[in-house]
């Protein structure tokens, strides 16, 4: 069946509820103050402020809440992913050579 | 219109022309056009001087002459060249040392006596389809202004639609050769995974990133393809295969089986592109539907897997230079640095049975054919595009039908054509690109239902 999530994958919301998530809303890439304040209350936002922190970076409150965006789409695309249907003892292809 | 590759290089060998003057219409034309439509960030006419006269030389000699003696063309600004910064579309890149020697294949290229003019425009790092560069600018469409010309190669499908080049290079992770060779309206090849060398290019995803040429004719993508081919060790994923030349085997084989992917992409092809699939269908002679079940998941694991190894390789210089990289990459590259390894292993899984499912299709189809874009190319700065009445932002939507495909590595060649669909007299007037999908290393096959396509005048760029 055919999902909107890896096309518009946008600001984190429960996997029942993303069909009808609001598209226009999603598109939305710039930061702004309503962005930065559903950014605070976004439930990804503590896992990006640890990663951010494991990974050496630092930024202002306005560029965590672009990453934690940003970050929310990517989310959304690994939720198609997540759902696929694999045998347990599927291998992954680490260095693809066809 | 400049002519064909293979015309030029013919009229070069008969002393019909000399490679000056056709460098020096070469240069005319970009003078005259390109300040219309951004696709060079640097022009190399001096180099291109010096190896001109070379061929010319060759010729007074009665010498043979290489198969692009005298042939102009230009590479997307991530190939190294000698003597030059390689900036990738990057301002980040531009206090780089100048690259020592000649990427492995713009040195082939050379060798085949092709005549390099310039660099070309792309998006930022090549991470995105539009060509709306930051620093460098917006590279527009040939066949109308106020569009784009797609990307990350936007700069290389451009210049050959406008008729400025015969051949140019480009490369390809998600899309980046396809979808400007659809916006623009030009030939495109993105080979198998690891059939060309990508020593000296600048890199983006290594387990994804190709290269390939685009060209106005079928007959110069196989030729500048052949040129290009042949094992490098010094690209760790490029295949150790002999070269496979395809010059002289431009025909379909009889009895060829080819398959119309359904499902995903043909949900997500607007009408336009649905009658280019229809129109290329229709001249190869394929009345069967199929699909490829895995292309919504491959998609998603290739945008997964793009996020991790771009955000990767990118970390540190985001670290310490966050702000010299352009707004519209630097909190996705940062983002996709913080991806979780579980979430990339999946998505490899992932990958391995999307390339299994592919391969059982190819037991019963030797091609498959889908658009290469979901429409025609966007307004510059349009942040939507709709398909059959469904949304979706412009800038992850071009590549719908391309990620797929190169997720698991099969060869493609895009062809241009001209659909004359759509709400407007502007849109019924732009090409719409459709995928010829082969099987792993049949570029043969690809690239002769693109001649097949071209001499029936159905494939064809427009000057």
């Amino acid at each position: 069946m055919l999902t909107a999530a890896s096309l518009c994958a946008g600001a984190w919301m429960p996997q029942r509820a993303w069909d009808q998530r609001d598209l226009r809303r999603d598109e939305r890439g710039v930061c702004d103050d309503q962005m930065m304040t559903e950014a605070h209350g976004n439930p990804l936002q503590p896992y990006v402020r640890a990663a951010l922190a494991l990974q050496g970076y630092t930024f202002d409150e306005a560029q965590v809440a672009e990453i934690v965006e940003q970050f929310a789409r990517l989310e959304g695309v690994a939720r198609t992913v997540f759902d696929w249907p694999l045998p347990f003892a599927s291998e992954a292809a680490p260095v693809f050579r066809p | 219109m400049i002519g064909a590759a293979a015309d030029i290089a013919r009229e070069i060998a008969e002393g019909a022309r000399s490679a000056a003057d056709v460098l020096a219409e070469c240069k005319a034309r970009i003078l005259a056009k390109d300040p219309d439509l951004n696709c060079f960030t640097a022009k190399t006419f001096e180099r291109a001087e010096r190896e001109a006269a070379a061929i010319d030389g060759l010729q007074t000699q009665g010498k043979p002459l290489p198969p692009l003696a005298g042939v102009p063309y230009a590479v997307k600004n991530l190939f190294d060249v000698e003597g030059m910064v390689t900036l990738a579309g990057a301002k980040i890149n531009a206090g780089n040392a100048p690259a020592a020697a000649d990427a492995t294949i713009v040195a082939r290229m050379r060798r085949a006596g092709a005549i390099l003019v310039g660099t070309l425009n792309m998006e930022e790092l090549a991470y995105g389809f539009l060509t709306e560069n930051h620093h460098y600018g917006t590279t527009r469409n040939p066949h109308d202004r106020e569009r784009g010309a797609g990307g990350s190669s936007g700069g290389s499908a451009a210049a050959v639609g406008a008729g400025m080049l015969p051949i140019s290079l480009g490369s390809d992770t998600s899309g980046s050769i396809r979808v400007p060779a659809s916006l623009c309206g030009v030939f495109g090849l993105k080979p198998t995974y690891g059939r060309l060398s990508r020593s000296g290019t600048y890199p983006f995803v290594n387990s994804l990133d190709h290269v390939g040429p685009f060209a106005n004719s079928v007959s110069g993508l196989a030729l500048a393809y052949d040129a290009m081919q042949g094992p490098d060790r010094k690209d760790p994923a490029c295949a150790q295969r002999g070269v496979e030349p395809v010059g002289a085997l431009l025909s379909l084989p009889r009895g060829i089986r080819i398959g119309i992917l359904g499902g995903w992409f043909h949900e997500w092809s607007d009408p336009a592109a649905r009658r280019a699939t229809q129109l290329a269908a229709a001249a190869l002679g394929a009345t069967e539907w199929t699909e490829l079940k895995s292309a919504e998941v491959a998609r998603a694991a290739a945008y997964i897997i793009t996020g991790a190894e771009g955000g990767a390789l990118h970390r540190p210089r985001l670290i310490e230079r966050y702000e010299e990289f352009g707004p519209s990459s630097r909190a996705r590259l940062v983002a996709g640095s913080l991806i979780p390894a579980t979430w990339v292993i999946q998505a490899q899984r992932v990958r391995q049975q999307a390339y299994t499912q592919a391969m059982e299709l190819f037991e019963r189809f030797d091609l498959l054919i889908a658009a290469a874009a979901p429409a025609v190319a966007p307004r510059i700065g349009q942040e939507t595009l709709m398909i059959n009445g469904r949304s979706i932002p412009t800038k992850a939507g071009l590549g719908v039908l391309t990620q797929p495909i190169s997720c698991i590595g099969l060869p493609v060649c895009t062809v241009p054509l001209w659909p004359g669909e759509g709400e407007s007299p502007a849109e019924r007037s732009l090409p719409v690109g459709v995928q010829l999908i082969g099987a792993p290393w049949r570029e043969d096959l690809c690239l002769a239902a693109a001649r097949t396509l071209e001499q029936a005048g159905i494939a064809e760029v427009r000057g």
